[in-house]
């Protein structure tokens, strides 16, 4: 669906992006994963072509051309901070977006708005909560329907509940609207929670890519549920194998972030 | 880029600064011709004060003109989503420009046709130079604001910030950039070495082409084209710096 191979990108001197390659695939939910300033929102730039890249290739939905790329946006709904106007309210800041992006059907406005929860709100943006701003910047994002979602951190700045809401939120989106969503958080955790599939960057470089699936497959732990837990020890111990805890657990996209990150510091 | 258009008028058309701005100096007016109006009054007495008022036509309106299409958008950085939605850069810089010169027509005609039939009502009746120097008055000021909002901008885009283009728009408004640009090219050396760029300012240009049309009738050409150079060049200076602009969020 979208696909950043080998790209690079200066701010004068700086190498931000570093050969940078990703791949996102329809239908997943893909985190993008790393620490504040590790590129991620770079990344989200690049895709969205508010910042120009020095060498590589971007294609969406398969174009590369750039008059196509232009008319493949139009399918990218993105949140990447709050982009509202004080003055007005949600339906009225919505209808602004609504107007520019050539969205006839006014209904629009009040199924997104429900989508997010925020059809009964009257007060102007200035107004609003925190929790408030972020799912008017993602009902924005839905606005139309579109087939690729695009959110940097929507989780920033909200309480547990606000944040629970949310990953609820991109989960329906994704499976009721069949949307193809990269998300991007340094709170690992929260991620783990949303994805099924992540991109670790670090640096301007993507580390790895990784499935779920071969997340969980990757840890150097089990954890088995038997019929005689004193049986199976002294099997254990017959077989000279030490037990070093006794309570097992899968390996985490913490731990995962870490591992590589540290690995990628000593090289 | 039509529906850019549409939803940003339509944006301004709320914000309420704008409408009470443009408001409030058409109740200026009123007060200025309640305050000169005497039974002595003479058309030309109307003609050279409403004259004088619509000198500061450009700055009062012009404000709210440049804050509402530009500082707003900017702030709230809705010019990142119609370019992550996919309008080409040069498109919004157009849309921009294009909504600059419909609301400074919008309030130019307002204010020129409130300036010319003011008189029919307090019963004075303006010659035709008069006639025409208050309807040369309000494109002048109409014209002023397009011109010196596109040079404006050339620094919102440059610095993503609409303070510095504000600051811009008042001193080009105020004449401040006129008087030091006057003073430079009346300095003897630069005539002997470039020639008279007074006569080029666009203030310049402007004046003469008024009292050319009312003493002829006609219009210079070179002048026109000047003119809408002035209009047309910052449009697209403002197009290249804007090219590869990295956008903020």
């Amino acid at each position: 669906m979208i696909k950043l191979k080998n790209i690079n990108k200066y701010y004068g001197k700086f190498h931000v992006t570093k050969n940078l390659s990703l791949n996102v695939n329809s239908g997943e939910i893909y985190g993008l994963v790393g620490k504040n300033g590790a590129g991620k929102t770079t990344i989200f730039k690049i895709i969205l072509g508010l910042s120009e890249f020095s060498s590589g290739e971007l294609s969406i939905k398969g174009s590369k051309d750039k008059n196509q790329l232009l008319t493949n946006r139009k399918e990218i709904g993105f949140f990447i901070g709050k982009n509202f106007f004080d003055y007005l309210d949600a339906r009225e800041n919505l209808n602004y977006y609504r107007q520019l992006k050539g969205i006839r059907d006014k209904g629009e406005i009040d199924r997104v708005l429900k989508i997010v929860n925020l059809h009964e709100t009257k007060a102007k943006y200035k107004n609003f909560s925190m929790g408030m701003k972020q799912r008017l910047g993602i009902a924005n994002a839905i606005l139309g329907n579109p087939e690729i979602l695009i959110l940097d951190e929507p989780t920033n700045g909200l309480d547990p509940q606000g944040i629970a809401d949310i990953r609820k939120l991109i989960k329906k989106l994704n499976e009721e609207y069949k949307m193809t969503i990269i998300v991007s958080s340094h709170i690992l955790g929260e991620l783990e929670h949303t994805a099924n599939r992540f991109g670790i960057v670090h640096e301007g470089k993507i580390l790895k890519e990784i499935d779920k699936n071969n997340l969980e497959s990757e840890s150097d732990t089990i954890e088995i549920k038997v019929s005689d837990i004193e049986k199976t020890k002294k099997i254990l111990k017959e077989n000279q194998i030490e037990i070093l805890q006794e309570k097992s657990s899968k390996k985490t996209l913490e731990d995962y972030y870490f591992e590589l990150v540290e690995g990628a510091k000593k090289c | 880029m039509l529906n850019y258009l549409i939803a940003d008028l339509n944006r301004m058309s709320r914000k309420k600064s704008l409408i009470y701005t443009l408001a409030a100096y058409v109740g200026l007016f009123f007060i200025m011709v309640y305050m000169i109006y005497n039974p002595n009054l003479d058309a030309g007495g109307y003609a050279s004060k409403t004259d004088m008022f619509l000198e500061f036509y450009p700055l009062v309106v012009g404000i709210p003109i440049f804050l509402s299409i530009y500082s707003d958008d900017f702030k709230s950085k809705a010019m990142q989503i119609a370019i992550g939605y996919g309008i080409d850069r040069n498109k919004i810089i157009l849309t921009k420009a294009i909504e600059t010169v419909i609301l400074s027509v919008i309030s130019g005609v307002l204010l020129g046709v409130l300036a010319i039939v003011m008189p029919k009502i307090i019963g004075l009746t303006l010659s035709h130079e008069q006639f025409l120097g208050l309807a040369f008055s309000s494109v002048i000021g109409m014209l002023k604001i397009i011109v010196y909002v596109n040079i404006s901008t050339i620094l919102v885009y440059h610095y993503q910030n609409a303070m510095y283009g504000t600051i811009s728009f008042v001193l080009l408004c105020s004449g401040t950039i006129r008087i030091i640009l006057s003073l430079i090219f009346s300095q003897k050396f630069v005539v002997d070495i470039i020639g008279n760029l007074t006569e080029h300012l666009f203030t310049t240009l402007l004046a003469i082409e008024k009292l050319n049309y009312i003493t002829t009738g006609s219009f210079n050409i070179n002048s026109i084209i000047e003119i809408l150079l002035y209009m047309v060049i910052p449009v697209i200076v403002s197009m290249i710096i804007f090219r590869k602009k990295e956008l903020e969020f």
